[in-house]
């Protein structure tokens, strides 16, 4: 279909920011835990935290509300990165084109050395065992392969165990992707949550929508993704080093000191320049700013996002925060963005359903209810219908608790 | 300040005089009145209005658990796309709406009722930071929080009205109900007539209105 010997394989250490913590603090391996970042926020939250309702993002005050028990770790990004950096200096030094999704996960293109399934399976094994004896068990990856897709060899590590592997052909890679549910595809959450409540919850639903109907409800991001869920990804992995677009300068004639005038031509700019060196269903990682006023001085400020930059919409609320946070004291006579990174869209994972939750139940009101039920069990009611024309109104229907029990 | 976007709710007299052209999205609505001023039965035919329009579900969190299932039946309301709680006590209603706000995937939430929330002591304490929480997770959500308040339900106290001021603050209409006129039909359905007054709307010119609800 794409022509070429293409093999790309995906190495994704599951839960590596926590493995790597546990390398430094095994006294709390299968012990409630949370690491937060600078903000104050859960960066990692493990396992046996997570069964007692922690979730990322949740505040330290609200963990320590919630979970008493828990240990609250500030997250050391420098061991992180440098763990990380560990972890890519091994899948670089076989001298492979590699390219970096997240800490612990990244692409690897096979195809110089292994462009068939039958040398795939001895080369990735041999790297999977050197990842495991320099890194530990904890960081072993699990590895996906796709002989032409990049989003197949990454939803099929993201499916597969820690230590184990799942090779995927181009000719099973439709009934692979079929079952799996939406939340593999790099959409925002709120489509993936319009789709989920129109009962479209696995890529082979996704896919088999008419594609003039997905651009006009979700525009090029939906396309894309569609493209993906049927397994057609012309992407090639792409090293870090790629020619990044030079920066751009904004500069007033008069001194200008509304938000408004400065992000508008500054964010369409940026839109652009990232049209044109960016893939699609990537975006900007990393972002420098700086900001020259009237009286001659410069705010700079380096921002990186964990969620890529795709739209304009997020640009203009992310420069106008930065601009905020200057607390510029006079004017602003310039300003210049430069693009420092660019990256993929993360995998989206909404709480609501879980990864590997199969077939949902079509419907918004039932499959909500049904999420909601895990924590609220004792406060949602069903409604069960006793005589509907009975003349006593009370006998017509009947509320149960879903956490009852039966009589 | 930015003009949140209205919900028609179906009643179109009620629609004219909130300022939003319906209930406004993102933000608390309140529905104010005395034991039976027919608030309840306002809201009920609101939730069904919002229920049949739009695709987000709808929630019904009843927190006395004394609503009839036939009322809802009666109001329009169609109970199996419905998400039904009866939350035990206040501090687990709070947490409810709170986890399904954060959903992101309820379009509308009726309270029944704002009182029953301030029975719980430590509810009423710091009712100021539950209904600025309730109110920013509303706004992210883009859903609609509609909550009954009487002022003075039996058993409570002055102290409960000064309370609920807080939230009063934070919602973004407050609707009075006063039932003017109440009648059966023939087949025995209630019908009423509301006399309802727009107290508090930031967009809007305060207004009154004449509603007539029947049952089905």
């Amino acid at each position: 279909m794409f022509g070429g010997d293409i093999s790309k394989a995906c190495f994704a250490a599951h839960g590596f920011i926590g493995g790597a913590f546990e390398r430094f603090a095994p006294e709390l391996r299968d012990k409630p835990y949370v690491l937060i970042d600078a903000l104050g926020r859960v960066e990692h939250a493990s396992a046996p935290a997570q069964t007692a309702g922690i979730t990322i993002g949740m505040s330290a005050h609200t963990v320590r509300s919630r979970l008493p028990i828990c240990d609250i770790r500030t997250m050391d990004e420098r061991y992180i990165a440098e763990v990380n950096g560990e972890f890519f200096d091994i899948l670089a030094a076989t001298g492979l084109p590699c390219e970096r999704i997240s800490p612990g996960s990244g692409y690897l293109d096979l195809s110089a050395v292994a462009p068939h399934l039958r040398d795939v399976r001895e080369v990735t094994a041999d790297l999977g065992r050197t990842l495991r004896q320099k890194l530990g068990e904890a960081l072993t990856p699990a590895i996906g392969w796709g002989d032409q897709a990049k989003f197949v060899a990454r939803a099929a590590a993201s499916v597969a165990p820690r230590g184990t592997m799942r090779l995927i052909t181009a000719g099973d890679a439709p009934a692979f992707l079929a079952p799996l549910p939406i939340t593999h595809l790099p959409l925002p959450i709120l489509t993936l949550q319009q789709l989920k409540h129109l009962g479209i919850t696995t890529c082979s639903a996704f896919a088999s929508l008419s594609q003039a109907a997905v651009r006009q409800r979700w525009g090029r991001e939906g396309v894309e993704s569609q493209k993906l869920a049927r397994g057609e990804d012309r992407r090639h992995i792409r090293p870090e080093l790629r020619t990044l677009p030079s920066p751009i300068e904004v500069s007033f004639d008069a001194p200008v000191d509304a938000f408004d005038h400065i992000v508008q031509p500054l964010s369409t700019r940026l839109e652009q320049a990232l049209a044109i060196s960016a893939q699609p269903l990537e975006g900007i990682t990393q972002l420098k700013l700086v900001a020259h006023t009237w009286d001659h001085a410069d705010y700079a400020a380096l921002r990186r996002f964990g969620d890529p930059l795709t739209d304009g919409a997020s640009l203009r609320r992310v420069l106008e925060a930065e601009l905020r946070a200057f607390q510029l004291t006079s004017p602003l006579i310039g300003m210049s963005a430069t693009i420092v990174s660019i990256g993929e869209c993360e995998l989206r994972q909404l709480s609501l359903f879980d990864l590997d939750q199969g077939g949902h139940t079509p419907g918004g009101a039932e499959s909500l209810s049904e999420s909601l039920r895990i924590r609220h069990a004792a406060a949602l009611c069903r409604v069960e219908t006793l005589a509907p024309t009975h003349p006593i109104l009370e006998r017509r229907y009947r509320a149960v608790r879903w956490g009852a029990q039966p009589k | 300040m930015t003009r949140p976007r209205g919900t028609p709710t179906g009643l179109p007299a009620l629609d004219a005089i909130t300022g939003y052209n319906g209930l406004p999205v993102g933000r608390i609505t309140i529905l104010r009145g005395h034991g039976t001023s027919g608030k309840m039965a306002l809201g009920l035919a609101i939730l069904a209005g919002l229920q049949r329009t739009h695709t987000r579900p709808v929630c019904y969190v009843d927190i006395s658990g004394a609503c009839d299932i036939a009322t809802l039946h009666a109001r329009g309301l169609n109970t199996e796309a419905l998400i039904l709680a009866r939350p035990q006590g206040a501090s687990a209603a709070i947490t409810f709406i709170s986890d399904l706000l954060k959903a992101h995937a309820v379009g509308t939430i009726l309270v029944d009722g704002l009182s029953e929330l301030l029975i719980d002591t430590s509810v009423r304490v710091m009712f100021g930071d539950v209904i600025n929480h309730l109110a920013a997770l509303t706004r992210q959500s883009g859903a609609h929080l509609i909550f009954t308040y009487d002022p003075t339900p039996p058993g409570t106290t002055h102290s409960a009205a000064f309370d609920t001021s807080a939230a009063m603050g934070m919602a973004g209409l407050v609707l009075a109900c006063r039932a003017t006129r109440a009648w059966l039909d023939d087949h025995g359905h209630l019908g009423l007539q509301l006399s309802v007054q727009c107290t508090r709307s930031r967009f809007g010119t305060p207004g009154e209105a004449e509603v007539c609800l029947e049952e089905i």
